[in-house]
């Protein structure tokens, strides 16, 4: 098994130098062949290792191997594993990584092999990510992921690329290099001379970090990290790079890329600096409810399409923040599952507004309407796709925010209230951006284009990444279970047993609740009597 | 030293301790002499021979530092020589095979440069090779006089290399601003070894001996000393003159000037060597029981400002500049500052045990990508040594694809970007920052990475973009008929060789950062 997933890093990167090797003058078809294979392979065993995964019935870390890189020095290898949090994002790499093959291959853009090259370099990063337990390597591959998509936006993106190129490469690296001091830091201040996760925890379990240090290294992994996952009010980069990007740098970036950030956060941060998590949960929620509320209402105010879905990205972070900042079992797994979920249909709405523009040559929703008449099935995925996004049940996206919203009924019911605030937002955005797309009657400016571009429904090929995407948001929302118990197994028994947890756990189960239960069981006894 | 102790050295074959020193030297002369004897038609050869000379000095080098690995003390002579003026051992065997491989690189960059420039050749490379003489004799001082005129051999050579371009106003114009910042440079350390001498002379004083300059005799002083006044004044000033080779803010002011104006290789072997030989040399100071060991708690306070500096300054005002050779200097600036970080960890000595070994990695891989930046502007300037402007790139992943490659590559490094090696190298100084509790230099640290990505990534993207970002109609025409030259073979294989290790470096650092803890 662990070869396998050595495999599903190498594979893209290794068709991405065949691709570089291959002569220039051969025919372009066979570029595209090799990269969707380069896409395919860790799509396979993304599902193998998720099936395999699912099958061994346990939340902890699975399939070890370890390879010595040299530095060795530093506490540093290549540790290789997946756990119950892991091994459903490993999935949502692979397929959101043969969707964004499929809708490079069926794009116009120049110099299709570089292209190719950049993207299967970039999936190899993400399936880096989520199959390594060692943190340096979880942030050194997110970086390997990073990096094409500046260049990508630099050479392919649409207009206003040069300044939004600059603005999210300034941001993102800022960002990272907090997440990465404050990783430095975890690995200084423990002791333990390793960055492998897993001695980590061991250690850590015991032998806690100060406090006032877990205070400060939390802080820097939460503002790095939700720079990353753009946080409120650190996310101006996003919507901007998203309209920017070309859409399968958007499928991947949005969809799987900005999940590391909140990945760090729950296998790094919650684990090994519980105390730290404490402090600055409320903190964490308030900004959260920010990204829900004030970009939720940012989002409504969008006229174009493609900044609409960016904005919506932003919004629903804010619910997988609000779930890691409940600290407790319920929301945290629900802030995984969101974020498998989420990705899913992030990466079916940007491949579906490309698909819309296509047909409308442009992405501003006041100059289309009743595309539903001339492309039927286009207008029903799209339909499929924003009730997802805002939530309806039989979709993934609902297990994820309906258990986030069961986390926080425990912890603060106010904030709940106010988070239940964005479901209607977003239903309001979705449904409007339907209805301006799908139905109502024809604008002028559609007639027009209509008439010099005829409109044809999507055919199969274009169909092909929109029916992964949604089969997929449609199995895990009507069989949650098959990701959620290894999620559930693996935030009980890993990420949320350290002593500060237990802690809180304690102070949980001595509530008037339970008091006046044992009290009743007590009179029921001496009644008895 | 009286007349025994030189028969002695003369008896001993002491010299041959310095072989590479003496084989660059000659190897100078040897190339002077060629050029007079060997017909003009034959010229090529004069600078062949060079190359050939530095490449078996680099084989025998590595070859020696692998004897010194293996950790045969019989084989290699660790010890001090010529009645304790040079002290063979420790980081040095590093640093000889580094300052040649960098004479070399240098050498390409030059080849280049010479073909498209009207010049005599053969004295720039001559010149180069004394230069680098000194600074491996600079590695091995024992005694403030063998340090005293190592700094100024290697000054006084890069005042040639610095003015060669007779015909440039600016190569000129760079001369003479080097010429009198660095005689300035020199004074004040005259002024300091003066101090240190005087003083250290005094047999009033406790720890004072005759020969105050040697510097086990200099660490015993200080010990002894360290709150004087006038010692405090020496030592600083001999540090200044040190900060002015590093290239610390407030000693960077003729960093601009000169790195715009001097010829391209010679930029280069000032951003690289001078900067490396800079702080080898204040290692060699700081080291345990090295002259100014008992310093330490009174000059760690003093650089942490001027490396703070050194890293916002360099790199705000690298922001501003669109000229290459400017903004490489000034992002050396905060290089330079990134390097203090680690080397005031050195001298607190407060048990990262890797320390020294993070340096010279950081070096290194300083070296691979300026010398990849460097020789990617070489090949495109045109000329007369122009097209040194960040808008004249623009386009050129469209008609270049590789060179624009290797760019990107050379200057992710210098920016530190993963999976380039030139982020393991910044790794490595946080990770020792954050060990022995330096928070706010890590913090600057952080800041400046990010503030440098601003200019670093602007000019990637310039070469990757088709029109400039200037709205200039008439540049954006000019340049899209603009057909940037073909780089020929030879340069290709280097700056793809280049490239390549800076990106396997970055995945498996191994062999080097291993053989570090012999350290």
């Amino acid at each position: 098994m662990s070869n396998l997933l050595y495999l599903s890093i190498l594979a893209p990167w290794v068709l991405a130098a065949l691709l570089m090797a291959l002569p220039k003058s051969l025919p372009e078809r066979l570029f595209k062949i090799l990269g969707l294979i380069g896409f395919g392979i860790p799509a396979i065993l993304g599902a193998i290792i998720f099936c395999e995964y699912a099958r061994a019935n346990t939340g902890s870390f699975l399939f070890l191997s370890e390879i010595d890189t040299g530095l060795s020095t530093y506490g540093i290898s290549l540790k290789l594993g997946v756990n119950g949090i892991s091994a459903p994002l490993v999935l949502l790499a692979g397929i959101v990584g043969i969707a964004a093959g499929i809708t490079a291959v069926t794009s116009v853009a120049e110099r299709m092999r570089t292209y190719l090259v950049l993207l299967l370099v970039m999936q190899g990063g993400l399936m880096g990510i989520f199959v390594t337990y060692d943190i340096f390597y979880i942030y050194f591959f997110h970086e390997i992921a990073l990096i094409p998509a500046f260049i990508m936006i630099a050479i392919w993106g649409g207009p206003n690329k040069r300044p939004a190129a600059m603005e999210m490469t300034i941001y993102l690296t800022l960002g990272a290099m907090l997440s990465l001091v404050g990783l430095v830091g975890i690995y200084a201040s423990s002791g333990v001379g390793s960055f492998d996760l897993i001695s980590l925890s061991n250690y850590l379990s015991e032998n806690s970090i100060q406090s006032a240090m877990q205070e400060s290294l939390f802080g820097l992994l939460m503002f790095g990290l939700g720079i990353l996952v753009s946080l409120f009010p650190f996310h101006s980069w996003a919507p901007r790079g998203y309209s920017a990007a070309p859409t399968s740098v958007s499928m991947l970036h949005a969809g799987v890329l900005k999940k590391f950030g909140l990945y760090a956060l729950i296998q790094v941060g919650l684990p090994l600096l519980g105390e730290g998590s404490f402090a600055w949960s409320t903190a964490l929620m308030w900004l959260a409810l920010g990204n829900i509320i004030i970009i939720g209402l940012v989002t409504m105010a969008q006229k174009h399409l493609k900044d609409m879905i960016s904005y919506g990205s932003v919004m629903h972070m804010g619910y997988a923040f609000l779930g890691i900042a409940s600290l407790n079992a319920i929301g945290v797994s629900g802030a995984v599952f969101l974020m498998v979920a989420h990705g899913l249909s992030i990466a079916l709405l940007f491949n579906l507004s490309v698909l819309i523009q296509n047909r409308t040559r442009t992405f501003y929703m006041d100059e289309m309407g009743g595309l539903g008449k001339d492309a039927p099935i286009l207008a029903g995925f799209l339909i499929a796709a924003m009730m997802a996004s805002v939530g309806l049940p039989g979709f993934a996206n609902f297990w994820g925010e309906f258990t986030i919203f069961l986390g926080l009924w425990e912890v603060s019911p106010l904030v709940l209230a106010l988070a239940l605030l964005g479901i209607i937002i977003s239903a309001i955005y979705g449904l409007r951006a339907v209805k301006a797309i799908a139905f109502g009657d024809r604008t002028e400016a559609y007639d027009k284009i209509k008439d010099e571009f005829p409109v044809k429904d999507i055919n199969w090929v274009e169909r092909s990444p929109g029916i992964l995407l949604l089969l997929a948001l449609l199995i895990l929302g009507l069989m949650p279970r098959m990701a959620g118990d290894g999620i559930n197994l693996a935030v009980t028994q890993h990420i949320l047993a350290g002593e500060a947890y237990e802690q809180i756990e304690a102070s949980l189960t001595a509530q008037p609740a339970d008091i006046l239960l044992q009290d009743t069981t007590q009179t029921t006894e001496t009644h008895e009597h | 030293m009286d007349i025994e102790t030189l028969q002695n050295i003369a008896s001993t074959n002491e010299w041959l301790r310095l072989w590479p020193e003496m084989t660059l030297a000659v190897s100078a002369l040897v190339l002077l002499l060629l050029d007079v004897l060997i017909p003009a038609r034959l010229n090529q050869w004069v600078v062949r021979t060079g190359v050939i000379i530095n490449v078996g000095l680099l084989g025998c080098l590595l070859a020696d530092l692998w004897v010194h690995l293996a950790g045969d003390s019989s084989l290699y002579p660790v010890g001090t020589y010529f009645g304790g003026l040079i002290q063979i051992g420790g980081d040095a065997a590093w640093y000889r095979p580094f300052f040649v491989l960098a004479n070399l690189m240098m050498f390409w960059i030059a080849g280049i440069y010479f073909r498209k420039q009207q010049l005599v050749r053969t004295e720039f490379y001559a010149v180069a090779n004394i230069v680098t003489a000194a600074m491996m004799l600079l590695t091995l001082s024992n005694h403030f006089v063998t340090f005293f005129v190592a700094l100024e051999t290697i000054t006084i050579g890069f005042y040639v290399l610095v003015a060669y371009s007779r015909r440039s106003n600016f190569s000129l114009e760079a001369g003479i601003k080097y010429l009198i910042i660095g005689g300035t440079s020199t004074a004040i350390l005259m002024l300091g070894l003066a101090l240190l001498y005087g003083i250290g002379g005094n047999l009033q004083l406790e720890g004072a001996s005759g020969d105050p300059l040697l510097f086990s005799n200099a660490a015993t002083f200080l010990e002894a000393n360290a709150d004087n006044i006038i010692t405090k004044f020496a030592v600083l000033a001999i540090l200044a003159s040190l900060a002015f080779k590093i290239g610390l803010v407030p000693f960077q002011i003729w960093i601009p000037d000169v790195y715009q104006g001097a010829p391209t290789p010679t930029t280069s072997l000032l951003a690289v060597s001078s900067k490396a030989a800079g702080v080898a040399a204040l290692l060699l100071l700081f080291k345990e029981n090295g002259a100014f060991s008992p310093m330490g708690e009174f000059v760690v306070p003093i650089l942490s400002i001027v490396t703070i500096a050194s890293l916002i300054y360099g790199n705000i005002t690298a922001v501003g500049y669109t000229n290459l050779k400017r903004m490489l200097g000034m992002s050396g600036v905060s290089h330079a500052g990134f390097l203090m970080i680690a080397a005031l960890i050195y001298i607190r000595g407060d048990g990262v045990f890797w320390i020294s070994g993070a340096i010279l990695f950081y070096l290194f891989i300083y070296l691979l990508g300026s010398f990849v930046t460097f020789g990617i502007m070489s090949v495109i300037s045109g000329d007369e040594d122009e097209d040194q402007d960040m808008y004249d790139y623009t386009g050129l992943y469209q008609t270049r694809p590789f060179q624009a490659g290797v760019l990107a590559i050379g200057v992710g490094s210098l920016a530190g970007i993963p999976p380039l090696s030139g982020f393991i190298a910044k790794l490595g100084l946080f990770m020792a920052a954050f060990q022995s509790e330096m928070y706010l230099l890590l913090g600057t640290a952080v800041v400046s990475v990010v503030i440098s990505i601003y200019y670093y990534f602007k000019w990637i993207r310039e070469a990757f973009h088709q029109d400039t970002a200037l709205g200039d109609e008439e540049l954006d025409n000019a340049n899209s008929k603009k057909i940037f030259a073909a780089p020929k073979w030879v340069d290709a294989t280097l700056l793809a060789a280049l490239g390549l290790s800076i990106i396997w470096l970055g995945f498996f650092p191994s062999n080097l950062i291993s053989s570090w803890s012999l350290f």
